[in-house]
């Protein structure tokens, strides 16, 4: 029973400190494209000033809206917040079980998938666009990303690992651990394809084609105001966070409180603000950067890049990591 | 020499004093005003100096204004053009479709009194004969400045009546 309760008011301290965290870096995102293109930019707090703005601001519900249209923002942020069990965030995740990389992927997946349901309720044909560019764009970008998180839990399971194909086992052995030349080859593969998968997830650069607002008038969220608005805004903030959790506990999961000797909740909390900064850093590379130096793709051209180049890439670099074990190739 | 150096000095503090307004304004409207363009009819004229306004000269991002793609999203309407009567409806639409609070500020010399479209069968100029506006910013095209200056005008009118209605 203890447990219980000492893991719901985990989950709130960890959703309270990930919203800060998550809206924090979208200002210092902000800072830094601006900075980027030689202007002075919005202060840092930008994004918590336009988040109470929106929840200060009246909510229009459109008449051919359906009863989704209010539930989805509800949802969404709901599930981001059951995202956040399940996520490693320096530290085993909450509720960490075996196989749970699958429950991860679902719950990821679902909340776009409540983005295109509470779209198409809206009853805007710019909504349906979006909607339509959301789908096709999750359709394509989850399959290169699950096959590489797969192919490299699967090769931990080898190393021996306590609960195996769950998102704890990055923090008991990690794939830079293997060492041979060929191990370091696929990571590195595999390492390309998923900062590209995290740029697609949150939507920038090249593939911020959903949202497209000079095209499709802000794509899924174009009916959607005020408080519905906000909602959206942050369980996206989340979104944004978790998805480069995922890429820092494969790739980068080094924790730091072992090395300065601390232990108990100290360490707990050193482990998440370094773990804050490594977020940061891999979303300055898959936001930041790319969002300034790349303008949007077409559909098309977006399918192309995720059927084409990427999943090829992430089959190859899979079949490395195989060889490799196998040892077909001494 | 000593006048020149006194008026650059004075532009200076005009201009801080201007940002200071601003940042002031901010805290109250939820420091993020969003703008919406509404293309009535215009000669693209207004249009450019609204983006002139938001590059990176004037940078008007630094205040947390954001140029939206939907009225759904938007606190200020930006209106340009003399209302044709193909977009009289549109107009009224947006209007509508923008929640509250919300500013209006008719950008050019068109929409506040028809400019070279004056007295024409075809054109509803001026606007506030169909919806309430807050602001407007006459020139053809108003300069980048004057856009501006109109957005600060129009949430200093809009905290006014936030204020009022608290009291």
């Amino acid at each position: 029973m203890n447990n219980i309760i000492y893991a719901t008011l985990g989950l709130i301290a960890l959703y309270l400190y990930v919203s800060f965290a998550s809206l924090l870096w979208e200002g210092l995102d902000r800072k830094l494209v601006a900075r980027m293109q030689r202007r002075v930019g919005p202060p840092l707090l930008q994004p918590f000033y336009d988040f109470l703005k929106l929840m200060s601001k009246e909510s229009i519900i459109p008449k051919h809206a359906n009863k989704f249209y209010e539930l989805a923002p509800v949802l969404a942020l709901a599930v981001s917040i059951a995202l956040l069990a399940y996520t490693p965030m320096g530290f085993a995740p909450l509720f960490a079980t075996k196989g749970d990389v699958i429950v991860f992927i679902y719950l990821l997946t679902l909340i776009g998938f409540i983005r295109v349901l509470g779209a198409i309720s809206s009853g805007s044909p710019y909504a349906q666009i979006g909607a339509q560019r959301e789908m096709i764009i999750l359709v394509s970008r989850e399959i290169p990303m699950m096959l590489g998180l797969f192919t490299i839990l699967w090769r931990l399971n080898y190393l021996g690992v306590e609960k195996s194909f769950s998102l704890a086992t990055f923090y008991q052995r990690n794939i830079w651990e293997l060492g041979t030349p060929l191990a370091l080859i696929g990571t590195f593969i595999l390492l390309a394809v998923f900062l590209a998968w995290l740029a697609s997830e949150i939507e920038v650069g090249f593939f911020d084609i959903p949202e497209a607002e000079t095209e499709v008038a802000e794509g899924p969220m174009a009916e959607y105001s005020g408080r519905h608005l906000a909602l959206f805004e942050l369980s996206n903030a989340l979104k944004m966070f978790v998805s480069a959790s995922l890429v820092v506990a494969i790739f980068f999961p080094w924790g730091i409180s072992a090395y300065i000797g601390l232990s108990g909740t100290a360490a707990l909390i050193v482990d998440v603000l370094f773990h804050t900064f490594k977020v940061f850093v891999v979303l300055f590379i898959s936001m930041s950067v790319f969002r300034a130096i790349t303008g949007r793709l077409r559909i098309t051209q977006a399918v192309q890049i995720f059927w084409l180049r990427l999943l090829p890439a992430a089959i190859i670099g899979s079949l490395i990591l195989a060889i490799d074990l196998l040892g077909v190739i001494a | 020499m000593e006048e020149v150096k006194a008026n650059t000095q004075s532009q200076i503090s005009e201009r801080e004093i201007l940002e200071r307004r601003i940042a002031k304004l901010c805290k109250y409207i939820g420091r993020s005003p969003w703008v919406f363009h509404v293309n009535s009819g215009s000669c693209n004229g207004c249009d450019i100096e609204i983006i002139a306004a938001l590059t990176p000269r004037y940078d008007a991002e630094r205040f947390g204004v954001k140029l939206v793609g939907t009225p759904r999203h938007a606190d200020i309407l930006l209106v340009t053009g003399p209302i044709t009567d193909q977009s009289l409806e549109r107009v009224k639409l947006i209007y509508e479709q923008t929640p509250d609070p919300k500013v209006v500020i008719a950008v050019g010399a068109c929409p506040t009194g028809g400019s070279v479209f004056y007295e024409s069968p075809f054109t509803n100029a001026p606007l506030d004969k169909h919806i309430p506006v807050d602001v407007f910013v006459p020139g053809c095209p108003p300069r980048p400045e004057a856009i501006l200056y109109g957005v600060v005008l129009g949430l200093e009118k809009l905290i006014k009546k936030i204020e009022g209605e608290k009291e």
